[in-house]
């Protein structure tokens, strides 16, 4: 984003037309990552809002020393990690209820696939593709999401998640790994996903 | 002739070939590999086709409606309100 602190400044001076640009810039982005993170739309509008509203909050307190980006999509990764903390607080406890009833899990349906692009996959392929993320483990699907999704360079996705380089490479490989071999069928069925 | 031990030696490099991160001499060794190994050439294919399928179903925008709610929670006026 050009000229970066000039924008902090604006946003510590309260300025709404230097907030509007920060959601311009960084929403679609912090909305799509939650959204894979979560499998859910409403909880990803949750996170999307928590952010920003952590960010008008705490903007006195950047001090720059990662980009303000990168800053964003921490606050953006955490508030999604600590959700699905309270999913698996939430499924352990009914877990120990022993009533019979299913424990509460992530939701995973729909995610992205509100748009053209997506719709014109086959439903099953828009399936097995959700549960596959689904059932990626949360530390890696982070870094895959923010990786390869949204193609951030791997110094950036370890800045925002406090990870060395070499644990981002690392993740992204198991994260491919499960994801292809989860996919397997369909890709090597080549033109029938479409 | 397809060398099991050497596939998996270069198959933890192979991630950093997708991504162009490997030095020259790396890169060389693994093309070379994977110009006689069909087995690591549809590993590296079908690990290609995973990200772009995923990548493709990326939308650009939000939602018109999540990001006016978004805007209302900063307490910033829609565009059309300006």
């Amino acid at each position: 984003m050009p000229d970066e602190a000039a924008l902090v400044q604006r946003l510590r001076q309260g300025d709404p037309q230097a907030y509007r640009e920060l959601v311009d810039a960084y929403s679609p982005r912090v909305y799509r990552l939650a959204l894979g993170m979560l499998g859910d739309p409403a909880e990803a509008e949750d996170v999307l809002q928590e952010t920003f509203l952590s960010v008008y909050r705490n903007i006195g307190g950047f001090r720059g020393d990662s980009g303000l980006g990168t800053w964003i999509y921490r606050i953006a990764a955490n508030a999604s990690l600590m959700r699905l903390r309270r999913h698996k607080d939430a499924a352990s406890l009914d877990e120990t209820t022993e009533d019979g009833a299913e424990p509460k899990v992530a939701p995973s349906g729909g995610f992205w696939f509100w748009d053209p692009e997506a719709a014109a996959l086959s439903g099953e392929v828009r399936r097995v593709m959700t549960e596959a993320i689904a059932a990626l483990p949360e530390a890696l699907r982070i870094v895959f999401l923010m990786r390869d999704v949204e193609d951030m360079p791997a110094a950036e996705v370890a800045d925002a998640l406090g990870l060395t380089v070499a644990a981002v490479k690392s993740r992204l490989h198991r994260a491919r790994m499960f994801l292809r071999d989860r996919l397997y069928p369909y890709l090597v069925a080549g033109e029938e996903t479409r | 002739m397809r060398d099991d031990a050497h596939c998996q030696q270069l198959l933890h490099r192979i991630c950093e070939y997708m991504d162009g991160e490997l030095d020259t001499g790396t890169c060389a060794e693994l093309e070379a590999h994977l110009a006689e190994c069909s087995d690591c050439r549809s590993l590296l294919d079908s690990l290609r086709k995973t990200v772009s399928l995923y990548r493709r179903c990326v939308p650009d925008d939000l939602p018109p409606d999540v990001r006016a709610r978004l805007l209302a929670a900063l307490n910033l006026p829609p565009p059309d309100a300006q």
